[in-house]
């Protein structure tokens, strides 16, 4: 008996071990979260520190001049590439401020009222469908936000709206708005819903309308929450990166009399630049121990700093009854002499650490009450019977309340609707179109897929059909014997006959007849003289003189008309280039002789892919745009007005003119003999690797990008979360530790995303694995989405009743065992969101990538190194393709294609999260 | 018992004291009100239908007539008969979930705002159908307050509290106002206890207060009916006591309906009780007749303690 006594008491020492052993690896793993966030703000502000402490004027060793930061508030020029360099950032913060500030103009009103739509006007179980709804399109990627900006409003707002350019802070902050209105309903109906029924019963017996209630109650009482929802979006506004860098123009422009409301009202359509597109934009252009990178890394700084002192702010308007009740004042006394009591070294640090951030809380607490006095009186005072009170006027205000309010929803999804649909439509025709010949040629050339011997049968059919086409553009080609030189120059270069192919130059130059036959006579000299084989380029001469002299050689430089400055060389050049391409263009029939040519880039080998691409290109050729001037009476002088003429007409009177015509009416007549278009269903398309530039081919390369990227990211990431938030519900209570940590997670979520970026750079790429690769980048997104990982699997563990714990913990296990057999388990479900949420986060960021991993093209990454080669992503070749690339403009349904996939993605992982969420309040409603 | 039914007494005559005192004030308010707003609840029709009440029309403010009603396919109310009297205190007791709240927000339509509800029968105030489609709810609303089960200030000051109906109502005069809410609030015996802090937050009186000041809320839009939803389950004793204080006070002026738990407090301040049970009204009559003398078993049953 006695012997079963002793076994059992060491069992529970045992016991006891391992529980302190599991207590403590829970408090050491999540302080790593702690350590993180320090991590961040010390290494941004250690690499901002040589640009912090620089001295103007210290280059020549004898003048010292003031500070660096005086000039950063002082001046609003930001030319870090002069001489001296000039690191104004007034106009930068102008930037960020105009464009976040515009977009809670358009945002905080609709989303506010959107927010009432849920929580006041339509039937709870409405509200229960739409509120996850609501909360999607938050979690579209911004990328595909700035491409629809760059993509369709931008050219909508030069269009019909005359501004010179459509990338400006208009364009930018309607974006913006449409992203944040989201995130604002969200918090915001949170808020609302969540003052409960009782006071707006209240409120309606006393004869209250439902606008009445909703304005002089339900705002009050939700006040707090509200302002917190401002406040997050805000943040969202201004951590944002991919839109602005992409929508607002970035040039840092600010107006001189930023004060004047007119003239900031006139800047709107100007281009600006936020701190966060300064650093996307300028990061990759720096060497990395400059001053101008060291400048940005200061930029990312304030970036930090804004945000953690706006979450500070919502920390306190949301908890602000908290905040001041006595609990708080004993809590933190309690938590200060457990540390002093435990007379451990490390503890007393922590509480001399706690004890200075304290105090620095308490100072932007004091500041920040300033700021926020007004926003709370503003809710508080909403003059009550501002409207004539005649009971007619009340329904009136209550039903125009209402329409308004309910309109704003509508603005809410059709915003949303207005983005995704365009995107949604030109990107389904990535897979599912009408493939030319040449589509099937590529893919069995490129991908052996498809019948080999029917496919090259079609082929040679189409090519006979063409041949027609190509002879034409022979005959005329006199008119722009460039390719004639190239072929010759090739060819020479092959048998090294430089004189000859000199000759051959001077009589394709030649622009008249005697002029063409001197050289001709040249060329047949060389030949004499050398006696040799007949040289190719010998044939091509003969074959060229054959065209050449007919043709009235000087008519080449000749313009097309007095007003134009187009040559008839230059205007038969795009007609070949339109057929035939050249590099960086599409064409629609593609070179004629294919086979020698494997060597040159696809967009030039093969013809239109698509059939509509076909018809788009057959119709630049009818019809050309050109710049005519106009005189203008009002503004007394010309302008160039866009015209579209027929391209023929470019030709008229000129022998070459019935080619011409011909030439294009033997196209349009033909060409589905020449393409063979037909539907198919290209689902290769997100597996197949693509050509330079997305010109032909799939996304497989991006998509596989992606998938490791954000699943490498959540592994690094999971254990991490679940552990943190495990020690935040089970080992922790409400001590000022914990309140610590929420601090930092609530910090790390807000911080933004350009500056995890920033953050990945200096320490990942430049400290561990020396180069930008997948394995930076995962690391980077993993610490991104941190914070969503910990607060899903923190709700999800709460959830669990505490009955199952009890149960576990009565029949005698420990509460580690407790956690793994029992919390863990019944948490699994809600766990399970968190991941999947986190996957999706992590695939829609691009900012934190630009710098640590990305590349905008290239094939599938492989190999034993996988994790530290750098690879494309779905959302940095959607930015890049969206800017810049004039082959990705050629191809638009590729371009829309990738957006689509990417948010297809994302939205995928959501849904799949939002069901996850609804089966688990089934299971927990016990149905 | 004698005792307290004494103490009492002499309370309520000391309100009735002080009420007699701001009576001219509340008139004139009254006043005010009347001829901003006639007494019809309904909105002039040319086809308004009045219905008296069948026995004593006079006598009585609402009168059920085979009411009934359900929240979705279930029933909660079963098809109810009864009339409230006019200047009375009535109660309505039985075991909880037997629909006495849900009857009691019938009558001033507080049903409306809980998705699929439907009614059939009749529920009359003052010779109107309050479930006419040509009701005015706003109106009707007003003229017929109500007090809620916990306390329920809004997140604002006491004046804005009591002074939120009449402003909604279009009282914008300061004094007008100031009137209002200082005869309001001394008719719910809690001017002496706020009148140096009116521009304090609501929330932070006590429990007790604060249902208090819930009453002066109703009271301040002048209504003929108070319906009072069990107003001291969340108070402690003491506030109870007080507010039970109150309610014989406010029998003067105003047709109470107060649902209780309490059966003692049902005894202590009603002139009339009606027992319901599951949806049914088993037996309404004089308090005095209930409590002493039950005709149905099942009453004898709930008041004497053995089920409920
Ligand atoms: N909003 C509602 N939806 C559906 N059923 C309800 C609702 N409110 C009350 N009920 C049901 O109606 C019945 C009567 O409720 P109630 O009037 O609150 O009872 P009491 O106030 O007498 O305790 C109860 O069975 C309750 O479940
Ligand atoms: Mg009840």
């Amino acid at each position: 008996m006695r012997g079963y006594f002793m076994r059992n008491q060491f069992r529970y020492k045992l016991k006891q071990i391992k529980n302190f052993i599991a207590f403590q690896l829970f408090a050491r793993l999540a302080n790593v979260v702690m350590l993180i966030v320090l991590a961040v703000f010390g290494f941004i502000f250690y690499r901002s520190l040589p640009f912090l402490t620089h001295k103007i004027g210290d280059g020549d060793g004898n003048t010292v001049g003031f500070s660096q930061i005086i000039e950063v508030f002082t001046s609003g020029h930001w030319f870090p590439n002069a001489d001296p360099p000039v690191f104004g950032m007034l106009s930068l913060f102008y930037g960020s401020f105009i464009v976040t500030a515009m977009a809670m103009l358009f945002a905080v009103p609709i989303g506010i009222l959107s927010s009432v739509v849920l929580s006041d006007i339509v039937p709870f179980r409405v509200r229960q469908t739409l509120k996850p709804f609501i909360e999607l399109p938050a979690a579209i990627p911004s990328v595909a936000f700035g491409f629809f900006a760059i993509k369709i409003v931008a050219p909508f707002l030069q269009d019909y709206f005359g501004f010179t350019s459509g990338t400006n802070v208009l364009n930018a902050s309607i974006i913006l708005a449409i992203m944040a209105i989201p995130t604002i309903v969200s918090v915001a109906e949170d808020a609302t819903s969540g003052i409960g029924r009782e006071i707006r019963e209240a409120s309606y017996a006393l004869g209250a309308t439902r606008a009445e209630t909703i304005i002089h109650v339900v705002f009050p009482a939700a006040r707090s929450g509200i302002a917190a929802a401002v406040i997050l979006g805000t943040m969202r506004a201004v951590g944002e990166t991919m839109v602005v860098w992409m929508a607002a123009g970035n040039a840092a422009n600010m107006p001189e009399a930023w004060y004047r409301i007119d003239q900031v009202i006139i800047g709107l359509g100007d281009a600006v630049r936020t701190m966060t597109a300064t650093i996307a934009g300028d990061i990759g252009e720096t060497p990395a121990d400059s001053l101008h990178r060291s400048a940005l890394f200061a930029v990312g700084l304030i970036l930090l700093l804004f945000t953690f002192a706006m979450n500070l702010l919502t920390e306190m308007i949301v908890n602000r009854g908290k905040l001041k009740s006595d609990q708080k004042i004993n809590n933190t006394k309690n938590a200060d002499q457990n540390y002093v009591g435990n007379k451990n070294y490390r503890s007393l640090i922590i509480c001399a650490v706690t004890k200075t951030f304290r105090f620095f809380v308490n100072i932007f607490l004091i500041i920040s009450r300033v700021i926020i006095f007004p926003l709370q009186k503003i809710t508080r005072f909403v003059p009550i019977g501002i409207i004539s009170y005649s009971r007619f006027m009340r329904s009136l205000f209550d039903f125009g309340f209402t329409l308004v309010s309910l309109a704003s929803i509508l603005i809410l999804f059709g915003g949303v609707g207005i983005v995704m649909i365009p995107i949604f439509r030109a990107g389904a025709e990535a897979v599912c179109f009408q493939e030319t010949v040449e589509h099937r040629l590529f893919i069995l050339e490129k991908f052996q897929r498809g019948d080999r011997n029917a496919i090259k049968q079609e082929f040679r059919e189409c090519s006979e059909s063409r041949k027609a086409i190509y002879d034409k553009l022979k005959k005329t080609s006199w008119l722009a014997p460039d390719d004639w030189i190239a072929k010759a120059a090739k060819i020479s270069r092959e048998t090294n006959n430089r004189k000859l192919n000199r000759a051959f130059q001077g009589l394709c130059n030649a622009v008249s007849s005697e002029q063409l036959n001197i050289a001709y006579e040249k060329i047949k000299e060389i030949q004499q003289a050398d006696k040799d084989a007949i040289n190719p380029i010998i044939l091509l001469a003969d074959e060229y003189y054959l065209i050449a002299s007919h043709a009235d050689l000087s008519m080449r430089d000749k313009l097309i008309s007095s007003d134009s400055d187009l040559t008839y060389s230059a205007a038969f050049k795009q007609i070949r280039t339109l057929i035939t391409g050249v590099e960086g263009t599409g064409c629609i029939l593609g070179m004629e002789n294919r086979e020698g040519n494997a060597h040159l880039p696809s967009e030039v080998r093969y013809g239109a892919v698509h059939w509509s691409t076909a018809q788009k290109i057959l119709d630049q050729l009818k019809h050309a745009t050109i710049w005519k001037p106009r005189f203008d009476d009002k503004l007394n002088s010309s302008i160039n007005e866009k015209v579209i003429v027929d391209r023929v007409s470019f030709f008229e009177g000129t022998e070459v003119a019935a080619d011409v015509g011909a030439l294009i009416d033997e196209l349009d007549r033909g060409m589905d003999k020449m393409l063979h278009p037909r539907w198919t269903f290209y689902g290769f398309y997100f597996f197949d690797s693509a050509s330079a530039g997305h010109y032909l081919g799939g996304v497989g390369p991006e998509l596989l990008g992606t998938t490791l990227i954000s699943l490498l990211s959540i592994l690094i990431s999971l254990p991490l979360g679940l552990l943190t938030a495990a020690y935040l519900v089970e080992a922790a209570k409400d001590t000022l530790i914990t309140r610590l940590m929420r601090l930092c997670i609530n910090t790390l979520a807000g911080v933004p995303s350009i500056v995890f970026g920033l953050f990945g750079l200096a320490v990942i790429v430049e400290f561990i694995t020396g180069k930008p690769s997948l394995l930076a980048g995962s690391i980077t997104l993993a610490i991104l989405i941190l914070p969503v990982v910990i607060r899903t699997s923190e709700e999800a563990i709460r959830a669990v009743p505490q009955a199952y714990r009890e149960a576990a913990i009565g029949l005698g296990a420990g509460s580690a065992r407790t956690f793994i057999t029992v919390t863990f388990p019944a948490a699994l479900p809600g766990i399970l969101t968190g991941v999947i949420l986190g996957i999706s986060r992590a695939a829609g960021e691009t900012a934190p990538l630009l710098f640590t991993c990305a590349v905008a093209s290239g094939g599938f990454v492989a190999g034993s190194n996988l994790l530290f080669q750098p690879t494309p992503v779905l959302s940095y070749t959607a930015y890049d393709m969206a800017v810049g690339d004039r082959i990705a403009a050629m191809v638009p349904y590729n371009q829309f294609g990738l957006v689509a996939t990417l948010i297809l993605f994302v939205l995928i992982f959501n849904i799949a999260a939002i069901i996850v969420r609804a089966k688990i309040t089934t299971k927990l409603r016990g149905a | 018992m004698l005792q307290k039914l004494q103490m009492n007494n002499i309370i309520t005559k000391k309100f009735q004291q002080e009420l007699g005192r701001i009576q001219c004030s509340n008139n004139m308010t009254k006043m005010i009100h009347d001829n901003k707003n006639s007494s019809d609840v309904r909105q002039d029709h040319p086809f308004s239908e009045t219905f008296p009440c069948p026995q004593q029309s006079r006598k009585s403010i609402i009168c059920a007539e085979n009411f009934s009603l359900w929240y979705g396919g279930k029933q909660a109310v079963n098809n109810i008969s009864m009339e409230i009297e006019t200047g009375k205190v009535t109660a309505i007791i039985g075991p909880s979930g037997c629909g006495k709240s849900s009857f009691l927000r019938c009558i001033n339509r507080m049903n409306d705002l809980i998705p699929n509800t439907r009614v059939s029968g009749r529920l009359i105030f003052e010779e109107q159908n309050v479930y006419d489609k040509r009701i005015d709810l706003v109106s009707l609303r007003r003229r017929i307050g109500m007090v809620f089960q916990r306390p329920n200030p809004f997140p604002k000051t006491i004046f804005d509290n009591v002074a939120y109906g009449p402003r909604l109502h279009g009282i914008r005069n300061k004094t007008q106002l100031n009137e209002i809410v200082e005869t309001c609030l001394k008719s719910a015996a809690l001017w002496e206890e706020v009148k140096e802090s009116l521009s304090r937050s609501a929330l932070a009186l006590s429990g007790g207060q604060q249902q208090r000041l819930c009453i002066a809320r109703a009271l301040a839009t002048q209504p003929d009916v108070l319906l009072m939803d069990e107003p001291c389950s969340a108070l402690d004793p003491i506030a109870t006591g007080k507010i039970e204080e109150l309610i014989v006070a406010l029998k003067e002026k105003y047709t109470i309906v107060i649902v209780t738990h309490n059966m003692q407090q049902a005894a202590r301040i009603s002139d009339q009780t009606a027992f319901f049970c599951l949806g049914e009204l088993i037996e309404f009559a004089e308090t005095n007749k209930i409590f002493t003398v039950p005709s149905n078993p099942q009453t004898e049953a709930y008041i004497t303690g053995r089920f409920g």
